[in-house]
């Protein structure tokens, strides 16, 4: 084990801890820790390429009150009278077509427009290959990839050909706002956690293990209103939210892992759900500053990616429709698009994709994961 | 009173060599005069605590305390009140008073029903006032402490039509008081004690209590003061034991050490964001608490030596304090112990974050104010003041790329005469704390060069900064220092001349009980020099000031 | 003879035996802080103007990068959002960075915000709606000294636009026009303030006499003690003397309110959401508010001139100012969504006209507005994704010479509990920390005051 200055493993080795604050004069027990680097997500976002509006040649996607102007315009006609008398009219009122945010079927499917030419996009190649729609065996997965901006093709990203032409998802839009104030990070929850077990060399070292887990509690901002480094931070009560360690190996710095599914708690705003990642890799890089930056690639079940888009709440009120329409999309519409960009996991039976390829750019810092009994039992 | 050793003065340290070879029969000494200290903020507190209970709120700001020859102790029998520190003493006893009288609280603190509500009754304000008064006033009550607040009590309850405005008025009036706010001594003459006085029974009391527990005498003790019972030494001794004994010397321990460690000043502390944004207001907090912590189960609960506190491994750590000592913290409140590994960079109380976010600017550490602050405190050497006429642009080199490290900057001093005096006092021992920056985090370079935290103290090589500490450790100067201080808080003033045998003589019975604390403190009680005193003092600046025991030791070379 | 006549003439006996017909008189008692500059300086001038509190609340927040002033201190730089104040700089002080500490409970928009600020904790469900909001802490503290505990008004003319609430369930519903605000107040029952018979406090003469119990005991002490510190013992006495004084002049007749007048009953106005109607109806409402203030009506008020997610709207648009905030685009050239961003300028404006009113009302030695102490805030500082990080909040005001405007300070992601723990200590509360979990605080913004 190389003994690294900036990170906390070094002084972790060092350290013998006496965890039992109650006795003062009781024995202690030096406890020998694996080499261990734990991290805490600085940022976690998922990519919004800036790509020319030019790319979505036939305009961007209408939200509800495009398509049903009429009953729209009723129900926010009474809806600013009740507020005005102090009442509420819930996002689910009859004045309204069904809420296709709580029923996607409800709804007839009013079209999607996805962004469907070439683009460059960060991603992670995920199946091995680069795919093309045309020319392929006709396999209901097929589709078209990209290229990432160092130039690596066949890179996996049908979340973007999903969202390149929702307004929210437009550059200078919505969701880039929200990454940019990083709110996501700062004002969530629950933290996102990494630790990287059996790092010998972070430039080389063909055997590690990698480890997302979700923390019980959420990051702790420093004096300049960054996210703390070497900070102690629970693991999640609930060890769904632990989940399985990637193999994983580091080459001239870069570290890459093999694929492992990932469940993530998220909790902010409307929002209460978690993600559901299937078959996710990463790519990174260990900083000297002891940061790691990179990708997370995977395939994001699409049941859980209509839920997390969709399964907005405040107390009992549902507030889907409201979150569709403020990123610009519909969710009927959207749900008949998603298994048509699926690229993952196809359904044995039937041979359709249940899955939509996806990469999240991530920043860690460095952090002491602790493990509470009940986990470490676990 | 401390000397100013500009040029630097060299005392033999004779004293200092014969130290721990036997000790015989204490010497007699006669005190000096005594004080009338005021309260600090800490002791105000702890008196609303032990006459109401800790569910009385106490709100406001305290005057500022004043140090003094490095002691709030000594300080504080020069402070007075000021007009805008009496209107918060006035503010603060009402809203207590308010409490104290409260629907919530009456049936706990007054031990009386009146006869009515809104009607005066003398006999249950007076049982009420001898309940609480000489607690607060630290004294059994006199007539005229009475009968003055029956009578404006019975007033108060006439304008009002309540019984309980009336015992307000007597609440406010004892907690603004001055001899409640003023620790008031009082000598008398006595058998044997032909040239001067003797502290009297209930001053002694309270000069007890105040060493030991930081509070005024409780009821027991102002018992067998009340019937003279501490002239009689066997009596003396057996309240000292008890005080001893109690959970509560902790309190006296942390206020002692909070005033040598001049922990007041982390009021005042303040650090630049950028360039450390791990610190915090919490962060300040629970670094003093730490420090307070490894003292107190150092040296009471362990009762191990003093001068082993400088090379402990044994810490205690919080999630706030964890990202500064880069140290994993399981505990998601509260405290957990930790022992840092033999070669970890963490050992004594020198690797503290307190005392190098302390000592240090808000930007930058400062081996020199470290190296003072070593001295001064720990060592209790007094190292003279900048020249007024220093010109401080010859070294502000922070951003001269050619000096990387504070070594570096610093060694621009030495080619000074005039700074090298004093710098050569502070800065090696300062330098052996540069692994730590300006708010106790270690770091191994400055500007991406190493940093070296080799250095000399007094004669004694030290290669690093734990090394450092185990230097310390073996200075016959710490003992010594600790004995003074202690001494000096006990009687709120600096030794007088004839109290010098008696320093010595503590010293040596220090270092032969294993420089165990509750030792010292006995001894400082049960000697001459505590309870006895000469008359009050008249003016300070006339006041004859006694050689210093601990001093510099002579210079290998004249320069 | 009931004890109600012998209460009253033991207090004349006791008056004229203590006070020795002194002639001025000084506000509330003073407190903490304060009083070492200021204690001496309104003592001397008998001024004794009542303060007072209130808040002004604008929904939505503002854009944060054309908002926050770069620089800190006096010679802080007005972004373009904060031009409309120029005009009123003087008068009050930006706080910029002082936010909601989350820890882990859930950012309820539009909510979250508020509630933090004015209770000084995050509530921890959606149906968490905890009090009471630190206003009422204030007018609690202040006493039923006036006819009106609170004032509450919103331009929006909606009743239930009001965050000051006692509890879950006691929320003080707002006045929602002009003319229903001047009748509550100038309408039948209002008395004027300068014909009504001076009664000293009697708690206040009860506190006096705990002076004077201490001031019998000098000469005991005296004899035990040495030369200089019996000259300390001076120094305490001198100090009690002082106080003694001030309590003499709080316990004398103060003068008349000059400032306070009868307004024109303002006429019916159309009341809605269309941005115009709310700021008429706030420029009028703040005229009446101005003179019911300086009649000593009421000595707390909040106004709100939009909700917390603003329903403000242009006539003609679908939209109102908060769906804007979540679905216009930002405009890629000025880099903001500029049809949202014109109701930030709209709330700006409407707040440099309520400062510039209260100024414009002289009072004892300067203006209403000296006497008062303003909290202006909102829910969020980027609506756009709901943040409660660096929440936009003004101080205007001097509070009777405890505050010192002008400045620009940065919390640097502090709580705004520290914003409300300070004003509370300004207005005279007892307190030497507030808040709740971790947003509880005790360091007040020193750089506000005087």
């Amino acid at each position: 084990m190389r003994n690294h200055d900036v990170s906390a493993l070094g002084l972790l080795a060092a350290l013998a801890l006496a965890c039992d604050s109650a006795t003062l004069g009781g024995s202690e027990v030096s406890i020998t820790q694996p080499p261990v680097r734990g991290y805490v997500m600085a940022r976690w976002s998922e990519m919004i390429p800036g790509v020319d509006p030019g790319e979505c040649p036939e305009g961007i996607n209408i939200v509800e009150a495009d398509q049903y102007p009429e009953q729209w315009a009723t129900f926010m006609a009474a809806r600013q009278r009740i507020r005005a008398a102090g009442g509420y009219l819930r996002w689910d009122d009859e004045r309204l077509p069904p809420d296709a945010c709580q029923d996607p079927l409800s709804q007839p499917d009013p079209g999607f427009l996805t962004l469907d030419g070439p683009a460059t996009v960060y991603g992670l190649d995920l199946d091995g290959v680069v795919s093309r729609r045309t020319g392929s065996s006709g396999a209901t997965c097929a589709h078209d990839d990209f290229v990432d901006h160092d130039g690596a093709t066949g890179i996996d990203n049908q979340f973007w050909r999903l969202m390149g032409c929702v307004r929210g998802y437009r550059p200078n839009d919505l969701v880039d706002r929200l990454q940019e104030s990083n709110v996501s990070i700062k004002e969530a929850s629950y933290a996102i956690l990494l630790e990287i077990t059996g790092m010998d060399d972070a430039q080389n070292d063909d055997e590690i293990e990698v480890q997302l887990l979700s923390a019980g509690a959420p990051v702790a901002m420093n004096a300049v209103d960054d996210v703390m480094a070497h900070v102690s931070i629970t693991a999640h009560e609930n060890p769904r939210y632990h989940n399985a360690a990637a193999r994983g190996r580091i080459e001239n710095g870069i570290l890459t892992t093999e694929p492992v599914d990932l469940r993530i708690k998220v909790k902010q705003q409307t929002s209460d759900n978690e993600y559901w990642l299937r078959a996710a890799r990463i790519r990174a890089e260990v900083g000297d500053d002891g940061r790691i930056k990179g990708v997370v690639g995977a395939y994001w079940d699409i049941a859980n990616l209509f839920s997390v888009l969709n399964d907005q709440n405040i107390g009992d009120r549902p507030q889907g429709r409201n979150a569709a329409n403020a990123r610009g999309f519909m969710c009927a519409g959207i749900y008949h698009a998603m298994p048509r960009v699926a690229d993952g996991h196809p359904d044995p039976e039937t041979g359709q994709c249940t899955s939509i390829s996806t990469a999240i750019v991530f920043e860690a810092v460095p952090a002491f994961v602790i493990r509470t009994q009940v986990a470490m039992a676990e | 009173m401390l000397h100013s050793f500009w040029p630097v003065r060299i005392v033999a340290i004779t004293a200092l060599l014969g130290l721990g070879c036997g000790s015989s029969s204490p010497p007699e000494a006669m005190g000096g005069p005594v004080a009338m200290r005021r309260l600090t903020a800490a002791q105000y507190r702890q008196a609303i605590v032990d006459a109401f209970g800790p569910e009385i709120e106490i709100v406001g700001r305290f005057e500022p305390d004043n140090r003094r020859e490095g002691l709030i102790a000594v300080g504080s029998a020069f402070v007075a009140v000021t007009p805008s520190g009496f209107e918060q003493y006035e503010a603060m006893g009402n809203y207590i008073a308010k409490q104290v009288v409260s629907e919530v609280h009456r049936d706990r603190l007054v031990p009386c029903q009146p006869r009515s509500r809104t009607e005066p009754d003398a006999a249950c304000t007076e049982a009420f006032l001898q309940r609480i008064g000489p607690g607060l006033l630290r004294r059994p009550l006199v007539d005229g402490d009475v009968q003055t607040r029956v009578t404006a009590a019975a007033a108060a309850t006439e304008l009002m039509g309540d019984f309980y405005a009336g015992l307000e008025v007597a609440v406010t009036s004892l907690l603004i008081a001055p001899d409640f706010l003023f620790r008031v001594e009082v000598a008398e003459a006595g058998p044997g004690f032909a040239d001067g006085l003797r502290l009297t029974d209930i001053s002694l009391a309270s000069r007890l209590s105040y060493l030991l527990w930081n509070a005024g005498p409780d009821a027991a003790l102002l018992e067998v003061a009340a019937r003279s019972g501490l002239s009689d030494p066997d009596s003396l001794g057996r309240e000292v034991d008890r005080l001893l004994a109690s959970s509560r010397l902790e309190d006296g321990v942390r206020a002692f050490f909070e005033d040598v460690f001049r922990f007041d000043e982390f009021e005042d502390i303040g650090k630049d964001p950028i360039r450390y944004p791990a610190y915090s207001a919490q962060v300040a907090l629970d670094a003093r608490e730490q420090t307070l912590r490894v003292v107190v189960d150092h040296l009471i609960a362990r009762k191990a030596a003093y001068r082993d506190l400088f090379t402990t491994r044994r810490s205690f750590m919080t999630r706030a304090l964890g990202p500064v000592y880069v140290v994993p913290v399981r505990a998601e409140e509260g405290w957990e112990a930790l022992d840092f590994a033999t070669d970890h960079p963490r050992a004594g109380l020198l690797s503290h974050a307190s005392f190098n976010m302390l000592n240090a600017h808000s930007g930058r550490s400062s081996p020199t104010l470290r190296g003072v602050f070593l001295r001064e405190a720990l060592l209790c050497q007094k190292v003279p003041p900048a020249p007024a006429d220093v010109d401080f642009s010859l070294f502000n080199e922070d951003d001269n790329p050619k000096y990387k490290t504070a070594r570096d900057r610093l060694a621009v001093h030495s080619s000074n005469a005039t700074c090298r005096n004093c710098h050569k006092l502070t800065d090696p021992i300062g330098l052996g704390l540069e692994v730590f920056d300006g708010i106790g985090r270690h770091r191994s370079t400055e500007n991406g060069a190493p940093i070296d935290t080799s250095g000399d103290l007094d004669g004694r090589a030290f290669a690093d900064s734990v090394d450092l500490g185990r230097a310390f450790r073996d200075s016959p100067l710490i003992g010594a220092c600790l004995v003074e201080n202690v001494y000096r808080y006990a009687v709120g003033r600096d030794p007088v001349k004839s109290e010098r045998r008696l320093l010595r003589y503590l010293e040596g019975r220090f270092e032969d009980s294993g420089q165990r604390l509750h030792a010292l403190l006995r001894d400082v009680v049960m000697s001459d020099g505590f309870r006895t005193a000469t008359r009050p003092r008249r003016d300070p600046a006339v006041e004859e000031p006694a050689p210093r025991v601990a001093a510099l030791p002579a210079e290998k070379e004249a320069t | 003879m009931s004890p109600g006549i012998t209460r009253r003439r033991l207090l004349r006996t006791a008056l004229r035996g203590s006070l020795g017909g002194a002639a001025v008189t000084v506000g509330l008692p003073f407190l903490d802080i304060f009083l070492n500059s200021n204690g001496d300086a309104l003592a001397a001038t008998g001024a004794p103007l009542p303060r007072r509190f209130g808040t002004w609340f604008f929904g939505c927040g503002m854009n944060p990068s054309r908002w926050n002033p770069t620089k800190e201190g006096r010679d802080f730089d007005l972004p373009p959002e904060l031009q409309p104040i120029a005009k009123v700089r003087e008068h009050l002080s930006v706080l910029s960075g002082f936010s909601i500490i989350l820890a882990g409970e859930t950012n309820q928009v539009h909510r979250t915000g508020v509630i933090g600020t004015l209770c000084g904790g995050a509530p921890t469900a959606t149906t968490d709606n905890p009090g009471p909001t630190f206003d009422i802490l204030i007018s609690d503290a202040m006493g039923s000294t006036t006819r009106f505990r609170s004032l509450e008004m919103a331009a929006t003319g909606v009743a239930k636009d009001s965050f000051s609430r006692r509890s879950e369930s006691a929320v003080n519903p707002s006045e929602t026009t002009p003319l229903s605000l001047y009748t509550r107040i100038f309408g039948p029952g209002f008395t004027d303030p300068n014909a009504g018979e001076f009664t000293p406090d009697p708690k206040m003469l009860v506190r006096r006499s705990a002076l004077s119990i201490v001031s019998d005991d000098r000469r005991n002490l005296e004899a035990k003690l040495g030369q200089s510190d019996r000259a300390r013992l001076d120094e305490y006495f001198t100090a009690l003397r002082q106080l003694e004084h001030q309590f003499d002049l709080q316990l004398s007749e103060p003068p008349p309110l000059e400032a306070c007048s009868i307004p024109d009953r303002p006429n019916e106005t159309p009341v809605s959401q269309d941005v115009a109607h709310v700021v008429a109806n706030h420029e009028l409402m703040t005229k009446v508010l101005a003179l019911a203030l300086a009649c000593d009506q009421t000595r707390v008020f909040n106004m709100l001139f939009s909700d917390g997610a603003s329903r403000l709207h242009s006539p003609g648009s679908s939209d109102n100012h908060h769906t804007l905030t979540h679905e216009e685009a930002r405009d890629p050239e000025l880099g903001y969504q500029p049809e949202a961003t014109r109701f930030v300028m709209h709330g700006m404006e409407a707040w440099a006209t309520f400062v510039q009113i209260l100024a414009s009302v002289p009072e004892g030695d300067g203006t209403l507005l000296d006497h008062c102490l303003v909290m202006a805030h909102s829910e969020t500082s980027d609506a756009n994704s709901h943040s409660v990080t660096g929440l936009p909040i003004m101080i205007a005001g001097r509070a009777g010479g405890r505050v010192r405007p002008g400045v620009h300070v940065r919390g640097a992601g502090d709580s705004t509990a520290r914003v409300g723990l300070t004003l509370q200590q300004v207005m005279g509360l007892n307190i030497s920390s507030w808040g709740s979990k971790a947003n509880e605080t005790s360091r007040s913004i020193s750089e506000i005051l005087a």
